[in-house]
């Protein structure tokens, strides 16, 4: 063995044996956190030390194993498996979460990144909750670790090392699909925060609300983060897998699904408790649910106990693992709720049932049983396998029935919530805020219903979304308006000024906004697609929903690692050419079913997608088309939802510097 | 690779020789579509029939196609297809026996979650507010007369 190469291969056991030495810190941060307690600081101080120690170890393992990817090191099994000479560089660094064993090392060193950086972040200002914050955060990197060392470690050897590796899986060979799983991640890892805090909350008998106030970014900045893993996530199944679609309900986007509706439950909820210091208990359930169903996602994914397009590994070993340690964290974070529960009885009265209390309360409700709609739905089919050995589907058609109504039902409330009164709502309270709004979406339904709209969900749709927009547009304007008068600016100097003090409120308003532009594109191209499938030969033609697209030629090309065949389509609209599309199916030279790569043209109003599929023998190549109405609302709202969340995310925080003692 | 590039260079041959044409979708088309996206390929990781490439569901979109120009109903298409793979081909449960568990299972959700949040906030609101025209409540009054009492007496008239 040339010497330099056995310097490369060094590297990895380096990062191996930083690994296992991450795993004995966890250890030691865990015992030493709870040991220690808040009476013993030097403990605590160790504990925290070794949080930092935990994540410089990862971090070290990690680069191990981007090292060997970037060296081509195949000795290497896990490298052997998810990468070869030709792949890019940086899928060859997207490979690193691309399979099963890196994604898990991958997970636990993005969990060490947010531990360390909690520590650091509150190490002043929380000093009573920080042993348990520690204890719960290294408990669950001990456990991740157990995992990730002896159940799928990226460290095996392979002997003798290949020649060549076999390849990235093609479909996740895409810069959506890059971005997707570690966005993903770091939105379960980040809800570990609130989580431990919540937990600290409990344990020290301190369960007052600072743990709320403390967590309020970590919360926000996690739910950010998933968000942005499931709109990549929904953009490559779009752009990628060439079915025509965004979201198929499959069980693995289920997966990242549930922890974003229970996590987005428990962001709204906690506002109660920050203002009225109301539902201490429920907002510590919600946020061990939230976290709960982040590793059910994980395991899901993880485990191919599900049949899915996404699961990437099939191993049942790994899959029983993470069950137990999420049985365990369920057991220990809900039996600790329960013996602690007295102790967060909040003293604080309820006036009225109509109220925001009670408006949050009711989204909670949606958002939950939308929670438990994707649960037991991705479960049952396991269920009734295992009770009563029949194998049933639960798919699409069932969840696209079943959610409608509770996507309208929470979209309503969108509307209420930010405008009804705290405490109890007047009379004139809720006429002054609603009237107006909710007359303009009757308004907008009943012109829809005269233009020929008859469809009983897009017309409701019309009516919510136009009173939602409506509330939010007549608060902001009348906000905006008392700030100009009182200080002598223009309106738009008043909103700004609004928007600026404010900066939550008009924020969440702005993530709204975001939310109704998506439920437009989803409305849109829910229930207006347009599809034909054809065969078709060079030269031939076809009308879509007004386009007449014809086929100029089929012709053969290549990039580093594919071979493919590429149609060659041109799109008129009354005689104008406006566009030529290319559909590909390509071939990755590690084999497997040929890949899809749609060509799309999107404008406001609609995408013209068209995809190629196999040789019809004699007749020419199967093309699917498609026309997709207001698609690129559903990215543009994403953007929007991120913008507030940036905006949120600049206010400054509320908790005192001090935890009084 | 080189049997595609053999069927690419056939297409490309068979395009130069056929004339163009305008085609358009064989009309049974849509409701193959309809029935293929219920069905699930039972080869695949969870993709309907409509959109697995796999040899199966292709032969199935064949199949269906068929039935439907033979004049059957697109029940009894589905029909045959759950007589021959069982209930797992309906990518939709059928609404009996257990399944409606997740049919009914939502809904109870939503009014369960919401009765018990109605009745909860009933219950704390009558709580915490002293009944009208009933005299305001004993900690209240206390606490009224510890005020009162640290008030200078000539002020209290």
């Amino acid at each position: 063995m040339p010497h330099a190469e056995r310097e490369t291969r060094l590297f990895l056991e380096i990062g191996h044996f930083a690994a296992i030495l991450a795993l004995a810190f966890a250890f030691v941060g865990t015992a030493s956190a709870f040991a220690g307690g808040p009476r013993n600081p030097a403990w605590v101080r160790a504990g925290s030390r070794a949080v930092w120690a935990v994540c410089a170890l990862l971090t070290l393992s990690i680069a191990s194993l981007v090292y060997a990817f970037l060296t081509n090191d195949f000795s290497v099994k896990y490298v052997a498996a998810n990468s070869n000479r030709i792949l890019p560089t940086f899928y060859k660094i997207a490979a690193v979460w691309g399979g099963h064993e890196g994604s898990l090392l991958f997970w636990v060193w993005l969990m060490s990144v947010f531990a360390a950086a909690a520590v650091a972040r509150h190490w002043r200002t929380h000093s009573v909750s920080m042993p348990f914050l520690i204890g719960v955060q290294s408990a669950v990197m001990t456990g991740f670790l157990v995992l990730v060392l002896f159940l799928s470690s990226p460290f095996e050897r392979l002997i003798p090392a290949p020649a060549d590796g076999v390849d990235l899986n093609p479909l996740l060979q895409d810069p959506g699909m890059v971005l997707h799983p570690p966005f993903l991640y770091l939105g379960y890892v980040g809800f570990s925060v609130p989580f431990a805090f919540a937990m600290a909350a409990l344990f020290s008998g301190r369960a007052g609300d600072e743990w709320v106030l403390a967590t309020r970014r970590w919360t926000i900045l996690a739910w950010f983060f998933l968000s942005v893993g499931i709109f990549f996530g929904a953009r490559w199944a779009y752009y990628e897998l060439g079915w025509g679609g965004y979201w198929a309900w499959d069980p693995v986007e289920n997966a990242s699904l549930m922890p974003w509706l229970a996590g987005t439950a428990f962001l709204h909820s906690t506002m109660i408790q920050e203002k009225r210091n109301l539902f201490r208990i429920w907002n510590v359930a919600l946020v061990i649910l939230t976290f709960a169903l982040s590793i059910l996602g994980t395991f899901l994914v993880r485990s191919g106990i599900v049949s899915s397009v996404h699961a990437f590994a099939n191993d049942p070993g790994r899959g029983l693992t993470i069950l137990i340690l999420l049985a365990v964290l369920l057991v220990a974070s809900f039996g600790t709720l329960i013996f602690r529960a007295e102790r967060l009885r909040a003293d604080v009265s309820l006036d009225s049932i109509v109220s925001r209390e009670s408006a949050f309360l009711f989204n909670n409700v949606f958002f939950l049983t939308a929670t438990f709609t994707v649960l037991v739905g991705t479960l049952y089919p396991l269920a009734a396998e295992a009770i009563m050995g029949t194998k049933v589907s639960v798919g699409a058609p069932y969840y696209n029935k079943v959610f409608v109504p509770l996507m309208l039902g929470m979209l309503v409330l969108m509307g209420v919530g930010p405008l009804i009164a705290w405490r109890r709502a007047s009379i004139s309270n809720l006429k002054r805020n609603f009237l107006a709004p909710a007359l303009a979406g009757i308004g907008a339904g009943a012109g829809a219903a005269a233009v020929g709209m008859r469809e009983i969900y897009p017309l409701m749709a019309v009516v919510i979304m136009v009173f939602v927009l409506g509330t939010i547009a007549s608060d902001a304007y009348k906000s905006a308006r008392s700030r100009a008068r009182r200080d002598g600016v223009s309106l738009a100097g008043g909103l700004a000024r609004i928007v600026r003090r404010n900066k939550r409120r008009y924020g969440g308003m702005v993530i709204h906004v975001g939310v109704l532009l998506m439920v437009l594109g989803m409305a849109g191209s829910g229930n207006y697609q347009t599809e034909k499938s054809l065969v078709m030969k060079p030269g031939d033609s076809f009308t879509i929903a007004g386009y007449a697209i014809s086929f100029k030629e089929i012709r053969e090309t290549r990039g580093p690692n594919w071979m493919a065949i590429e149609g060659v389509f041109e799109a008129r609209n009354d005689g104008t050419l406006i566009a030529e599309l290319r559909p590909q199916r390509r071939v990755y030279s590690r084999g497997g079913m040929p890949m899809t790569e749609a060509a799309i043209h999107s404008t406001l109003t609609r995408d013209l997608y068209v995809v190629i599929g196999d040789e019809v023998p004699g007749q020419g190549i199967a093309v699917k088309a498609y026309v997709n109405p207001l698609v690129q609302w559903i990215w543009a709202g994403g953007g929007v939802m991120a913008l507030g969340t940036v905006i949120v995310m600049f206010q400054r925080r509320r908790y005192p510097v001090k935890e009084a003692a | 690779m080189s049997r595609t590039s053999l069927i690419v260079i056939a297409i490309l041959l068979g395009g130069s020789l056929a004339f163009a044409a305008t085609v358009d979708e064989d009309p049974t088309e849509a409701k193959v579509r309809e029935i293929a996206k219920e069905l699930r390929c039972a080869v695949c990781q969870n993709e309907s029939v409509y959109d697995s490439r796999s040899d199966l569901a292709v032969q199935m979109k064949e199949l269906i196609r068929d039935k439907l120009k033979a004049g059957e109903s697109p029940e009894s298409i589905r029909k045959y297809f759950v007589s021959r793979y069982g209930d797992y081909i309906l990518l939709e449960p059928r609404r009996q026996g257990l399944n409606w568990l997740i049919w009914a299972g939502p809904g109870a959700a939503f009014l369960a979650g919401s009765g018990v949040l109605v009745v909860y906030l009933r219950r704390r609101v009558r709580r915490d507010r002293p009944a009208a025209g009933a005299p305001v409540d004993a900690k209240l009054k206390k606490r009224l007369e510890q005020e009162m009492e640290k008030l200078p007496d000539e002020d209290v008239p």
